[in-house]
């Protein structure tokens, strides 16, 4: 039995899931592609047959993450990727909300300089994702998700550090 | 201590406790090389944790909501328009090889039959009757004088149906709520096309000179029209008519199942408002009687037809009984009818709510199809 992603469980969705959606995209193709990648998904969402509310919220970020990952893989080089990164034009801001936009670009471009599946693996995981789950989306072994995150965390902290010296 | 536990358990056992099996536990517990590793695994997933926590921003969210509604807009534009010849035979076709009577029943006698019982009186149809017609029936049918030969026919507008992905496109297209199906046969492939036709008017006037005229090109006897028949005008409303289409969808210009069959791996789902009809002139008595008279109506039929005790609240159904049996049954409260095949391999049901007519028809069993019904909540 399916059923069809109608306005009122689409705003449910929408106003539980945009914020971990965006970050999904955010740290794997940054902030200004990430917009375009996760609005795509949720107009595509509306109206959709799928099994479950629980279905709805795999399919969401099932399709942000293989978008931004087909986004990313179109940026072919690494600086490429990078250039993605920056948000967009922003208005003048107080001084903690320069420090904290700053601190924000940092951990991007560290997540910009991981490869793309650790940066999902990452993201998942924040997201609360369980390992099946995680397994499921990346199109992995759930006995692999453990590796990949080890992996992916370990890069994640060289990258931040590398960027933090780098300032 | 051997069999120290994998570096990737380790790590799982940091986000799902579960996972270790209670010797692994034990083991933990024991060795100091696999909590060592347990800790370092743990810290480092902490770090990663704390620098990701710094990626906290906050998105607006009433311009996003604005910009996926104007995006859903657009991947929900119409895919085409389908051709003109698309317009009426869906409809039609639905019901099977008894349609051309079913639109002679719905749109013209059923219509009449009630105003000549209550000059004031609007078609308001409450509940359903089967019309049996055996294959002489509807081959006799087919070649009664068709309205265009007997009077006038025009139409409010030139209307087209239009083909659409999504419900909710066919729904802003269509301006009324579209009943859906909660359930679909597991087996059916999950996609679905919706086709829609706007409302019309159809008015029509007897033309006796006319129906003479044609009558002898046919070579066919049209008994004189009676006073009171000869420019009486009837005007029916109706639509929007939507059609839903589940699973196999149908080709573009090709939105019609087999003619003679039910659609196989396909779901079809018709709505339509019963049509309002008016009446401006005539004896509605004499044009009973005329209809009734017209070459090639079977006598079974005009039996069956006279038979009805409420004409007026009634809607007529015709169902080939060669093929099919109908029974009556109730949908979600609502009067309706099981039309099925003999060969169990397909079924309709037609029922009304609320002065909607509803059909669904579809290459499964007469209790899938009639779940199908029941599930879409009218």
């Amino acid at each position: 039995m399916h059923i069809r992603i109608e306005h009122r469980l689409f705003d449910t969705l929408f106003e539980d899931e945009y914020r971990g959606v965006l970050a999904l995209a955010q740290r794997i193709v940054g902030p200004a592609a990430a917009e375009d990648v996760v609005q795509d998904a949720f107009a595509r969402l509306l109206g959709a047959r799928i099994e479950d509310a629980v279905h709805a919220r795999h399919w969401l970020y099932r399709t942000v993450l293989h978008r931004a990952l087909d986004t990313i893989r179109r940026a072919k080089s690494r600086r490429e990727r990078e250039v993605l990164i920056p948000d967009p034009a922003q208005p003048p801001e107080p001084s903690e909300l320069v420090e904290q936009r700053e601190t924000r670009d940092r951990v991007r471009r560290a997540l910009a300089r991981l490869r793309p599946l650790y940066g999902a693996a990452l993201s998942l995981r924040h997201s609360g994702f369980s390992y099946k789950e995680i397994a499921l989306m990346l199109d992995v072994p759930t006995e692999r998700v453990g590796v990949l995150l080890m992996r992916a965390e370990a890069a994640l902290k060289k990258e931040f550090r590398h960027v933090e010296s780098s300032r | 201590m051997s069999n120290h536990l994998a570096s990737a358990v380790l790590r799982r056992y940091v986000d799902e406790p579960e996972i270790l099996l209670s010797y692994e536990k034990e083991h933990l517990l024991q060795c100091g090389a696999c909590r060592a590793a347990f800790e370092t695994i743990r810290e480092q997933a902490r770090d990663a944790e704390r620098i990701l926590a710094r990626d906290c921003s906050s998105p607006n969210l009433k311009q996003a909501r604005a910009e996926i509604a104007r995006r859903a807009a657009s991947l929900r534009e119409p895919l085409e328009t389908a051709p003109r010849s698309a317009r009426f035979v869906d409809v039609r076709r639905l019901i099977g090889a008894a349609a051309a009577v079913a639109v002679v029943l719905l749109f013209s006698y059923a219509p009449f039959r009630a105003y000549a019982e209550n000059f004031l009186t609007i078609f308001e149809p409450h509940t359903l009757a089967p019309i049996s017609l055996t294959a002489a029936d509807v081959r006799s049918l087919q070649d009664i004088p068709q309205l265009r030969e007997i009077g006038r026919v025009s139409t409010s507008k030139r209307v087209h149906s239009h083909r659409f992905a999504s419900l909710a496109a066919a729904e802003r297209f269509a301006r009324v709520p579209i009943a859906h199906p909660g359930y679909l046969p597991a087996s059916l492939p999950r996609v679905e096309a919706y086709l829609v036709t706007p409302p019309s008017t159809v008015r029509f006037t007897f033309d006796a000179r006319k129906a003479r005229a044609s009558a002898a090109r046919k070579h066919l006897v049209i008994p004189p029209a009676p006073a009171g028949v000869d420019g009486a005008t009837l005007s029916a409303t109706t639509g929007p008519l939507v059609v839903e289409f589940y699973g196999a969808l149908p080709s573009k210009g090709h939105e019609h199942p087999d003619r003679d069959g039910f659609p196989q791996n396909q779901v079809i789902v018709a709505q339509a408002p019963v049509p309002a009809v008016h009446a401006t002139s005539g004896d509605m008595h004499a044009v009973e009687s005329y209809l009734l008279s017209l070459p090639n109506v079977p006598a079974d039929v005009k039996e069956q037809i006279r038979a009805i005790e409420d004409p007026q609240g009634t809607l007529p159904v015709p169902v080939s009984v060669d093929k099919n049996t109908a029974r009556r049954i109730t949908v979600n409260g609502s009067p309706g009818l099981l039309i099925g095949d003999d060969t169990g391999i397909g079924a309709v049901v037609v029922w009304l709510s609320h002065g909607i007519f509803y059909s669904v028809a579809g290459g499964f069993t007469a209790d899938d199809v009639s779940k199908i019904a029941a599930s879409m909540g009218t």
